[in-house]
């Protein structure tokens, strides 16, 4: 079990800390982009502009 | 139909995706949690680095994964270039950002590991500087994407500068051995098996399954994005004329 109380500790929750705070970042931005881009498309598709295939999934299906 | 053409189609990849996306990021949750309960909580302290080897378990497989995203771009680039695959480039474009990241954070890690261990946060040695190389090939690659309007000159440099830039993975990997390094020397991947104990190389080899599978999981996410945003870029070019 991790010892809070040792030497250099600072070191390593800062290296958990910043892992945690680039990749959070990175699947917050994947998110944000992925959603964008798919209320973009909904538009489009309302307006006509774009036509999902025939079986195609929205590009929303995913989590 | 060769497993490349069957793919190459996008709406099939798409169904595809759709289908196996909410796997992946199961299993990524899973394996991130085991790794994380075997790295902080049952693995021992390393006798000369104490608690200080924990953070290994997030730096290690952080470089590896750079390494192997930046494999795919360039493998990617080829296919493109070769093949002309069309979900070539969406593949190497989607892949770059989570590869950057990857090595943003093994080059952040490293110098968090190498403060209380070597005294410092930095040198300018072999694997520590062509690491540093790759998070530039990464800028760059991302950059002549940015840089360029027209989509398909820019799938072509940016293919060009993956393909050209691969010669750093094997610099980097081989840096160790070929010049004199503060870095340790490769104690896994590597002639002869592993060195390093079984109860650190247990967390770490999850934890390098968790990050592949982490990189999988937004890959196949952001080439789905991908795919939506060239979509959109067709759309708009149609509407203002530019395609007939």
């Amino acid at each position: 079990m991790i010892d809070f109380s040792a030497d250099h500790i600072g070191f390593v929750v800062a290296s958990y800390a910043i892992t945690l705070a680039v990749l959070g970042g990175l699947l917050a931005w994947e998110f944000a982009r992925a959603r964008a881009v798919h209320r973009r498309l909904d538009a489009l598709e309302r307006d006509g502009l774009v036509r999902r295939k025939p079986g195609e999934p929205a590009v929303r299906e995913t989590t | 139909m060769s497993s490349i053409e069957r793919f190459a189609n996008p709406t099939r990849f798409l169904k595809l995706q759709a289908a196996v996306q909410p796997w992946v990021w199961a299993i990524t949750i899973a394996l991130f949690a085991i790794g994380l309960y075997l790295g902080l909580v049952r693995s021992p302290t390393d006798y000369q680095q104490g608690e200080t080897v924990r953070i290994m378990y997030v730096h290690v497989p952080a470089a590896w994964s750079a390494l192997m995203v930046y494999s795919v771009m360039a493998l990617a680039s080829i296919v493109a270039i070769v093949f002309r695959h069309p979900l070539a480039d969406v593949a190497a474009r989607a892949a770059a950002p989570i590869g950057a990241c990857f090595c943003f954070l093994s080059l952040a890690t490293g110098s968090l590991w190498g403060k209380p261990m070597w005294g410092t946060w930095w040198v300018w040695d072999a694997r520590l500087t062509s690491m540093f190389v790759l998070f530039l090939l990464y800028l760059g690659y991302m950059a002549v994407w940015q840089a360029i309007d027209d989509p398909r000159r820019a799938a072509r440099v940016a293919a060009i500068v993956a393909i050209v830039g691969f010669i750093n993975v094997p610099i980097v990997k081989f840096s160790v051995d070929w010049w004199y390094s503060l870095h340790q020397p490769a104690s896994v991947f590597r002639m002869g098996g592993p060195t390093i104990h079984k109860d650190l190389l247990m967390p770490l080899l999850v934890m390098g399954l968790a990050y592949t599978f982490l990189f999988l999981a937004l890959h196949l996410k952001s080439m789905r994005t991908e795919i939506g945003a060239r979509r959109i870029r067709q759309a708009e070019l149609a509407q203002t004329g530019a395609i007939r």
